[in-house]
């Protein structure tokens, strides 16, 4: 996993980083929300120069398949 | 590149109701989502209007005042154009139950203009182009919203982020310098933000119970595609501040880009996009009155300048319901930011 994800994505859902791996499934982890959902977005914008849309993080499953999406 | 010229700004003003309400004291959110709430918008409280308080009430409040502190009088006024979605009757508009309130003569034109949080440009745009093509005096834009009494309240992707504002511009033909205009709509993206009720093509009845989604929204309450939205703003702003900017003297150093307040994350993250001078201020007003739709601009300036003449290059960029989006870049030349009133 991309490691600057990794470190953004373990402060967003208040998890430590060794709390998850790619495998993990978004719908169990509690802080996974709405909130999550655009600060990503805009951790996409900013870090990675890249335009995601709500949708297509919507459609991932797990930590794995967000990571897939930003890298 | 679109600007206008022989018109100045001469003055805004702005006024919310009293009542605050909380995001620490929604039953809906227990104390983490209410933390983590706040601290993604950046929105602790905002204020809402009582049942009995209407968007020309709001609108009058800061028209009144704006008139006083620039001694104008309510005669002077040849143009008096209201934006706002949340009309006191659906006709006529809420300019018309102002000029007769307030006692505007009748050689003033007066009607309302349907937008949102793109407002602020595009009604400058609108009232500067009538009076420097009709070569008319002096005008008044108002604009206003009680956006609250359009959420449904266990609607958390619109209830908690909206407060109700009302505002006014006094804008004068005189020898001023340009004001330069980028402005843009996309309606294929309506359904982003959308408010049913009152259009005909929906055809419902007031009493229509039977329409009701599974959060309890009836027609008349707003949708909101908050992620979409969030995309929208993150990826249109930048590049709308941008095209105005690049007109001005000092393009990189403008004294303050005034955004509109929707949520602090997009703010931050344009504000990172744009590359200006350190110095350039990004004022807000979105913690202690959250997402004031239309008005969020007008507010912000009173909130942060209340009391001020402002000098210098100033620019503010909305972008929302339509979708519709756009800047505006204008030199202020003591202009006049009243003191925030509050009913």
């Amino acid at each position: 996993m991309n490691s600057a994800f990794a470190e953004f994505f373990a402060d967003l859902v208040e998890l430590e980083v060794g709390e998850f791996d790619e495998s993990t499934l978004l719908e169990d982890i509690e802080m996974w929300d709405s909130m999550s959902v655009i600060s990503l977005i805009a951790f996409a914008s900013n870090e990675v120069g890249l335009e995601l849309t709500g949708e297509a993080i919507l459609s991932c499953n797990s930590v794995g398949d967000l990571n897939a999406l930003i890298s | 590149m679109a600007n206008i010229q022989n018109v100045s700004i001469r003055g805004v003003s702005a006024c919310v109701p009293k009542q605050s309400e909380r995001i620490a004291d929604i039953k809906l959110f227990d104390d983490k989502s209410s933390v983590r709430f706040s601290k993604a918008t950046g929105i602790e409280e905002r204020r809402i209007a009582d049942n009995g308080t209407f968007t020309s009430d709001l609108a009058k409040s800061a028209i009144k005042q704006l008139l006083s502190d620039l001694n104008w009088k309510e005669t002077d006024v040849d143009v008096l154009v209201v934006i706002t979605q949340t009309g006191d009757y659906s006709a006529p508009g809420v300019a018309l139950k102002i000029h007769g309130d307030l006692g505007f003569k009748n050689q003033c034109m007066a009607f309302d203009v349907n937008l949102g949080c793109s407002s602020f440009p595009n009604g400058l745009a609108i009232v500067a182009s009538i009076l420097n093509s009709m070569k008319l005096s002096k005008a008044i834009l108002a604009i206003a919203d009680i956006s609250s009494r359009l959420c449904h309240k266990e609607d958390l992707s619109t209830y908690p982020l909206f407060g109700d504002a009302g505002s006014a511009i006094a804008l004068e033909y005189d020898f001023g310098e340009n004001i330069y205009f980028d402005l843009n709509s996309d309606g294929k993206g309506l359904d982003a933000i959308i408010i049913k009720g009152n259009g005909l093509s929906s055809a419902y009845s007031p009493l229509d119970q039977y329409n009701l989604d599974d959060v309890g929204r009836s027609p008349w309450h707003m949708r909101m595609k908050g992620t979409d939205v969030f995309s929208f703003a993150i990826s249109v702003g930048p590049e709308t501040i941008n095209q105005v900017l690049k007109n001005i003297p000092d393009s990189t150093s403008p004294q303050a880009v005034v955004l509109h307040q929707a949520n602090k994350l997009i703010n931050t993250t344009i504000q990172k996009k744009l590359n200006l001078s350190s110095t350039v201020l990004f004022p807000e007003s979105l913690q202690l009155f959250g997402n004031t739709s239309s008005v969020t601009i007008p507010v912000t300036f009173v909130h942060n300048y209340g009391g001020q003449a402002l000098n210098g290059w100033y620019v503010g960029a909305g972008f929302g319901v339509g979708l519709s989006w756009g800047a505006v870049a204008f030199k202020a030349h003591d202009l006049k930011i009243c003191k925030l009133l509050e009913i």
